[in-house]
């Protein structure tokens, strides 16, 4: 190394100086020589530049002389010279300049001296007000990041995607660390408690364990040289989250309070009473049956008795069927009220920061609602010279009614969205009219699931760390950190009488735990040694452990005398499910390496390695090498852009790394034992225990592999005005970690395995202009952009037939287990876009003889007038799997996002659009509320007016009567262009002047909308949907998504 | 400072004492492993134990069976929205039943085949190991003979899968048959005779049931001499080792005491335990409000198939066993609340909507509590070898010798706990012709509804399924295409399509390889 270093030495030019003047050397803080920056003249042109000793010299004309030194990152210093003919001048470091510090993993580092592409998001007020978790703060804010949610309702997740999809495991979430203690992400959640039946619990929290509110920093890495660091867990990207700390002075107090109130946006319309009542005679009298209404000429609705003439006559006396708007019944204002305290502030040697706060979110659907109080402590103490302890707790309990929004399974039966579409406009239809018909096609109607259903959670969450750095020397600094984050959630379902699988039963409970404990001990020694002006070297070396403890456990219960205790009387059950009870362990053990090496203050090399052992791997396979290398290039230190004046930035990044992605279930190389859902019986009908296999065994799994390569360019004008910064990257990510389905002729449907490769490039471009920026009025514009390109790389699959094509290609996951959509709607072709949809092709509707002439069968069924056109891509005049193709791309071609502040004295005017282009959106709902085939259902408007008849031919939807909606699966019918713009927050503020309140340091009030604006062709609730987030099998899919909300809030914030 | 050293060591030695690959390994805490159960004679049994749940799980014999097989044998209708493909004989690869019956019957097979590797090749001295392979080869074959039946040549697992064992192809039809046969001989060696083992699992015997019907399957399409024969060698040695249960009435009747009977040759274990669905055979036949379960009543008999059956022997016991019909008391509530009985009409007395159709009685289970029924259900029966019996000598021999078979389970039938009745008389004076299509439809009036329609309406090949099935159907006197479904005449219903989800996960199969007419 010395070696190197005096190679370096003989190599830099000796410079030399001429004439008399004066001279001088310009340093930090810590004499340490400054080259490159620039003494001016004032008042005049003249200039130089200092050395790479940092040693200038300047001829003066006059004397005296006013000389300023102005050098990025630091504070400009202007020196009077008399008769000085030889200075030095120690610069200030100015924090408020560029060089901030950005936390990277295991470290931080200025942030003119990152190398990888970082997105920092300081989080603006408006913006923390209206957050309800970490990840509103980053939707549309930072290039290349996309956040979508799993569905509208309080409590639900949103899933973020770094760079396109990274990877198809269940888990495709960047890596969270809060203060450097790793957090899982959304994925986690308790069992579904009811094991038997078509249920399936929507997934519930995300990020909790941190309020946004306590944010000061969130740091987005998104490439490769950025995450090796975190090697194993990086490959989805890495969030770092840095919560606020107490700054030295005084108690400072804040108060924040916000109340929102929330409207249904874009309901969709479906048909009232008296057309509904319509619509069921005919499809009746398609079927020569006789009319089930009779609808009155003031368009009430009763049963049809006898005969037209006897309704007619007994008009006065014949009882009217009560209608329901079942939208207007159900949906209500959603208000959100949120209070927030915090106290700060510090001595010499130590600084704290407290925060308690409380959220009521109330949903659109009566009883379902999310509740959070949480407290957090920072505190951060010199324990003396060397030795600095920081210590945070932070701890939230959650209380969550959840409303059954999405639903995996989707019997028209187990969702209430469902039953608020499709459920007849009727009440008590279905007592009335389904008895004896089957439970899939029953609903039991709104007002039942609000009144007799529950999945009530509640968590309480601690995240805790304690940091402590020793000063060993100049150089060196050990620093051992242990993070926890403990979770224990309960969650209970309960299905009263008043709904058909609570009816079945005579009431069903059940109860499920989720406890886990993780934590990492991390253990760093960093170094930072200047070997001569000209070469700067710090970096980290460090063993990780980060294990976890899961406990899931289940209870089951029914068949109930007395049901007022609800699932909270799961032990007055007559009939118990046997507990199941679940432990798991996990471990990764990892050891890190990460060289920084500056020189000249202008070429920045950073180098990383990581290798992490997993438990989820079998021997042999455990161990992954991630190493990463990454040069930046400040050129803004070169003399050619130095005297630019108006460039204030201008770097290049290049950067190379392997990172690695483990986000498979436990236990997947080996096959566990387990009891079957029921046990067998012996002849006097006891228990006889059965144990069979529950997956099949891959002992050959291995880590997942992403390499990225990224070029970065970060330029900035006129002192930081103006910046831009772009990135282009292109990654790798081989040996894919796949729940694979396979033939079910192994005895399994689908087993985990490395198969497969994805390609992402992408270009990003963020950009931020202070347009005018003085004293009383400043306006920032800014926005980002992100091109992403995904192809599916080599698959290692023998091609084979799909519909009539032959690819090398494997499918995603059957959608839904129940009647409708029980199929895959993506493929996932090598070469093509990953998940493409795949289903029928149709053709419009099958509109007169000559059409129905030439149309094929389907699976040997005649085709009919008024039937969908399906597209026989075969020609064998049949419609059978042959003819399945490619129908849409749910990729999009870019997300963008923009906004502006505008801010004149005490007034601030903001606002933040978001939107998303080329993507197609599978919309499985259109399954049912677009085709008028059953009276039972009610459908959209249109489906039944613009139904096909032989006195509407042209029209645009198949004719009433026309069932196999459900056994075509998935046809181009039900895709729709995804594109949107959203105005998804316009806010005004108000600093309340508060010079002559002696008690309050400052008062901010504000009023914003959200949601107010939305631009798209989409006809379901919302766009921004992805009801399958956390499944890479199914993407793209709207499937009983939730409503999203139209919200107007104020909020107010006080410091005193 | 020293103090400050020694933490940071601790926390460093910590890791370092312990080596890195022990640290990460990391077993199931509350799962077994394969070598722990095969370890000891329990540990097996609870494995067979989980090789006959899966037999009798709900997406087999516990739901999907019925589900399917009841409407797609043409025998009879159901309102199941869901199935309608397969109620119209139009069964789609994606259809809701087709894709739980394929995976559980192949579960199954792979639980079967881990007893069998583990018990071929072990060392450890197991008393029970012979009863164990005996009843895993007995259920190995008796799954692929429902595969076979139900869709032609299917893959051959013979070992557990493993992830390198993932992708087989279709065999044919022949080799399935192979196999089955070699397993059920294994079976017969290894399998215990009466007495010797639990009183509800198959004994030797039942192997040779099984036997005797894989021969009269494969003798029945080609009407196969030597097969015929193969067929009388296996049924006759279970002649008279079984007995019928005095009266039609008691094979139905709740309770343990009358499961698992003198006639019982097979029978699916269901007890109530548990709070998770067990078996949908009594929601899918009884009637809705008929007793207090909630119960669908979704399976019908098709119109046909009731008035077969009345026609052939008016006022035979076994039809009010059979059925309801004519008219029921249906449970229902008056404006007080009060339970009342209202009578309901069903076919024949209506025939609109689903009371339009008859419903099945055999499955009644008061007891049901809307997840889990005690009702056990008869895999195979010995008055199913007499009816075998019978059938194979008429081919072989002609009909003197066959009465006495078939004669012996109608004089059962005549029995009632009130005396007997005249009808259902004895056959006699029959041709071979006659007593061959007499004694087929004599299968229909003895078992329906136990799961045989679909095989029994195939197994004597195309013609006989579509004079017997589509013909009868499409043209019954009283059918409305508008209202019931007409059945396609198509070579496509002689199998199940296989699913689409195996052609998606083994490469060693495409869609080319579809069953024909799918």
């Amino acid at each position: 190394m010395k070696k190197f270093i005096l190679a370096i030495l003989i190599l830099i030019p000796i410079s030399f100086f001429a004439q008399k003047t004066v001279t001088g050397v310009i340093t930090d803080e810590t004499n340490f020589p400054l080259p490159g920056a620039s003494v001016i003249i004032k008042g005049t042109s003249t200039g130089v530049v200092t050395d790479l000793d940092g040693k200038f010299s300047i001829t003066l004309k006059e004397t005296p002389a006013t000389l300023s030194i102005i050098y990025l990152g630091f504070k400009t210093k202007e020196v009077v010279i008399v008769n000085q003919t030889q200075i030095t001048v120690a610069l200030e470091a100015d924090s408020e300049q560029l060089d901030e510090i950005v936390i990277i993993g295991y470290g931080e580092v200025k942030k003119g001296d990152l190398t990888g592409s970082v997105t920092t998001v300081k989080p603006n007020k408006n913006a923390v007000d209206r957050a309800q978790n970490v990840e509103d703060l980053l939707q549309g804010r930072a290039a290349g990041v996309q956040v979508t949610a799993n569905g509208n309702e309080p409590g639900a997740p949103s899933s973020i995607k770094i760079r396109g999809l990274n990877s198809l495991t269940g888990n495709t979430e960047p890596l969270y660390v809060i203060d450097g203690i790793i957090v899982d992400s959304a994925t986690e959640d308790t069992l579904d408690p009811l094991s038997g039946g078509n249920s399936y619990l929507a997934p519930q929290a995300g990020i909790s364990g941190v309020n946004p509110r306590d944010i000061e920093s969130i740091e987005v890495l998104k490439d490769a040289s950025a995450t090796a660091i975190y090697g194993s867990r990086g490959a989805n990207g890495v969030i770092l989250i840095t919560t606020k700390k107490g700054k030295s002075g005084e108690t400072k107090f804040s108060y924040s309070n916000f109340s929102k109130v929330g409207v249904i946006a874009n309901d969709i319309e479906v048909l009232k009473t008296s057309e509904y009542a319509k619509y069921g005679n005919e499809v009746r009298a398609n079927l020569n049956f006789s009319p089930l209404f009779y609808i009155y000429n003031d368009n009430s609705v009763a049963n049809f008795q006898n005969s037209e003439q006897f309704m007619i006559d007994n008009a006065s006396t014949i009882e009217r069927l009560e209608g329901v708007d079942w939208s207007e019944d159900t949906y209500q204002v959603a208000v959100t009220r949120n209070h927030r305290l915090t106290a700060s502030g510090g001595g010499e040697n130590s600084n704290y920061y407290f925060a308690i706060g409380h959220l009521d979110n109330q949903g659109l659907v009566p009883r379902s609602f999310a509740k959070k109080t949480d407290f957090a402590i920072n505190l951060n103490n010199d324990l003396n010279s060397k030795l600095k302890l920081a210590t945070k707790v932070t701890a939230t309990y959650s209380e969550n009614s959840a409303s059954k929004g999405t639903d995996n399974l989707g019997g028209t039966n187990n969702n209430l969205v469902r039953q608020i579409i499709s459920g007849a406009p009727i009440l008590g239809f279905d007592d009335n009219n389904n008895a004896g018909t089957d439970f899939e096609l029953a609903l039991d109607g709104p007002r039942a699931w609000i009144e007799d259903y529950d999945d009530l959670s509640n968590e309480t969450r601690i995240l805790g760390s304690l940091k402590l750095d020793y000063e060993i020397s100049d150089v060196f600094k050990y620093r051992v950190q242990v993070g926890a984050d403990y979770r224990n959630k309960d969650r209970k379902i309960w299905y009263g009488t008043g709904l058909f699988r609570g009816q079945q039963v005579n009431g069903e409970a059940g109860f499920s735990n989720l406890n886990r404990f993780r934590y990492n001990i991390d253990n760093t020694l960093m170094f930072r040694k200047n070997f001569n002006r000209n070469h700067k070297i710090n970096g980290t070396v460090g063993f990780v452990v980060d294990k976890s403890n899961i406990t899931l456990k289940t209870n089951q219960a029914s068949d109930f005398p007395n049901k007022d205790l609800r699932a909270d009387g799961i032990s007055f059950g007559q009939n118990f499910q046997a507990p199941f009870l679940g432990k798991q362990r996990e471990t990764i053990l990892s050891f890190l390496g990460r060289v920084n090496y500056t020189l000249f203050n202008k070429y920045l090399i950073t180098a990383t390695y990581r290798a992490d052992g997993s438990s989820k791997f079998g021997e042999g396979k455990r161990w992954g090498h991630f190493p990463a290398v990454a040069l930046a290039w400040k050129m803004e230190e070169e003399s050619f852009i130095k005297n630019i004046e108006s460039i204030s930035q201008a770097k290049l990044r290049l950067g190379w790394g392997l990172t690695g992605n483990q986000g498979i279930p436990n236990y997947r190389t080996l096959t566990p034992f387990e009891p079957t859902q029921t046990p067998y019986s012996n002849a006097s009908g006891g228990v006889a225990s059965a144990i069979i296999p529950t997956n099949l065994a891959n002992p050959d799994l291995t880590w997942e592999t992403t390499s990225q390569y990224n070029a970065g360019l970060d330029v900035a004008f006129v002192n930081n005005r103006f910046s831009a910064t772009v990135d282009v990257y292109y990654k790798t990510i081989s040996d894919l970690l796949l729940n694979v389905e396979i033939g079910p002729s192994t005895g399994f449907e689908n087993y985990f395995a490395n198969q497969g490769e994805l390609i992402n490039k992408g270009i990003e471009l963020s950009l931020s202009a202070d347009i005018i920026d003085n004293e009383s009025f400043k306006w920032n514009v800014y926005g980002n952009i992100a091109f992403n390109k995904n192809k599916v790389g080599e698959l290692g699959i023998p091609p084979a037939t799909f519909g009539n094509q032959t690819y090398s290609a494997f499918l995603g996951r059957q959608v839904s287990g129940g009647n409708f959509f029980k199929v895959p709607a993506n493929i996932f072709i090598e070469g093509e876009a990953p998940a493409l949809f795949y289903g029928f092709a149709t053709d419009g509707i099958i509109s007169d003889q000559t059409q129905l002439s030439t149309a094929p069968d389907f699976r040997g069924s005649p085709a009919q007038l008024g039937d969908v056109a399906l597209v026989d891509q075969d020609g064998d005049g049949n419609i059978t799997d042959t003819d399945l193709t490619i129908i849409g791309d749910p990729n999009p071609d870019f997300n963008y996002g923009f906004g502006s502040t505008l801010e004149y004295k005490d007034i601030s005017l903001s606002f933040f659009f978001n939107g998303v282009y080329g993507n197609d959106i599978a919309n499985g709902n259109l399954l049912r509320e677009n085709y008028a085939d059953q009276s039972t259902n009610n459908v959209r408007v249109e489906a039944y007016r613009d139904a096909w008849r032989p006195d509407n031919v042209n029209g645009a939807y198949p004719r009433v009567g026309y069932n196999i909606a459900d056994e075509t699966g998935f046809t181009d019918r039900l895709i729709e262009d995804g594109s949107f713009l959203r105005l998804s927050n316009v806010s005004l503020g108000y600093n309340i002047p508060v010079d002559n309140i002696s008690f309050i340091d400052n008062a901010y009030i504000s009023l914003s909308g959200q949601n107010l604006l939305l631009f798209t062709n989409y006809s379901g609730f919302d766009p921004e949907v992805n009801s399958f987030s956390f499944d890479p099998g199914r993407v793209g899919i709207d499937w009983n998504s939730f409503p999203n909300q139209k919200s107007v809030s104020m909020s107010l914030n006080l410091t005193f | 400072m020293k103090k400050y050293i020694s933490i940071c060591s601790f926390f460093l030695s910590i890791f370092i004492l312990s080596s890195c690959e022990d640290a990460l390994e990391e077993k199931p805490i509350t799962a077994f492993s394969e070598e722990q159960l095969f370890a000891t004679e329990q540990g097996v049994e609870t494995v067979i134990n989980g090789m006959y749940q899966s037999f009798a799980d709900p997406a087999y014999h516990g739901s999907a069976y019925h589900g399917l097989l009841a409407p797609i044998s043409g025998k009879f209708w159901s309102g199941q929205g869901a199935s309608e493909d397969a109620t119209s004989l139009n069964c789609s690869p994606i259809n809701t039943w087709l894709d739980r019956l394929w995976p559980q019957m192949f579960q199954t097979i792979n639980v079967a085949n881990i007893i069998i590797n583990n018990l071929e090749n072990t060392d450890v001295i197991l008393a029970n190991k012979e009863t164990s392979l005996g009843q895993a080869y007995f259920i190995r074959a008796a799954t692929y003979f429902d595969l076979v039946r139900l869709f032609g040549g299917v893959p051959i697992k013979t070992s557990p899968s493993t992830s390198e064992t993932l992708h087989t192809a279709r065999s044919t039809k022949q080799e399935v048959y192979d196999l089955i046969i070699a397993d059920f001989e294994k079976a017969k060696l290894m399998l215990p005779d009466f007495n010797e083992y639990l009183a509800d699992r198959p004994v030797k015997f039942a192997a040779n049931a099984y036997l005797a019907k894989v021969y009269l399957t494969l003798a029945g399409e080609n009407n196969d001499m030597a097969m015929w024969t193969a067929a009388y060698n296996e049924a006759i040695q279970v002649y008279q080792k079984y007995s019928l249960v005095s009266t039609y009435a008691d094979l139905f009747k709740l309770g343990f005491e009358n499961e698992n009977s003198s006639e019982a040759i097979f029978e699916l274990q269901y007890g109530q335990n548990g709070a998770v669905r067990n078996s949908d055979v009594i929601r899918f036949y009884t009637l809705k409000d008929f007793t207090d379960a909630t119960t669908f009543g979704r399976v019908r008999p098709n119109k046909e198939t009731f008035d077969q059956h009345v026609n052939q022997y008016p006022g035979d016991p076994r039809i009010d066993e059979t059925f309801i019909f004519d008219v029921y008391q249906k449970r229902t509530f008056d404006n007080d609340g009060n339970l009342v009985l209202v009578p309901q009409t069903i076919y024949p007395t209506r025939d609109t909507g689903n009371d339009g159709y008859a419903a099945i009685k055999k499955y009644l289970d008061p007891g049901f509590n809307g997840t889990t029924t005690s009702r056990n259900f008869m895999k195979m029966r010995y008055a199913d070898v007499l009816l075998m019996l019978a059938e194979i000598e008429n081919e072989i021999n002609g009909p003197a010798n066959a009465y006495q078979y078939v004669n012996e389970v109608l004089a059962r039938a005549r029995n009632t706990a009130n005396g007997t009745t005249t009808e259902p008389a004895n056959f006699s004076g029959l041709t071979q012709e006659e007593f061959r299509s007499r004694i087929l439809r004599e299968r229909q009036y003895e078992m329906l509804a136990e799961g045989h329609e679909f095989y029994d309406t195939r197994r004597r090949g195309y013609k006989y399924f579509l004079d017997e099935v589509v013909t009868i159907h499409n043209n019954y006197p009283t059918f409305d295409p508008r209202k019931d479904f007409v059945y396609p005449i198509s070579i496509k219903n002689m199998l199940l399509p296989i699913p689409s989800i195996e052609f998606s996960g083994n490469r060693a199969i495409s869609v080319a390889d579809q069953n024909p007419g799918y």
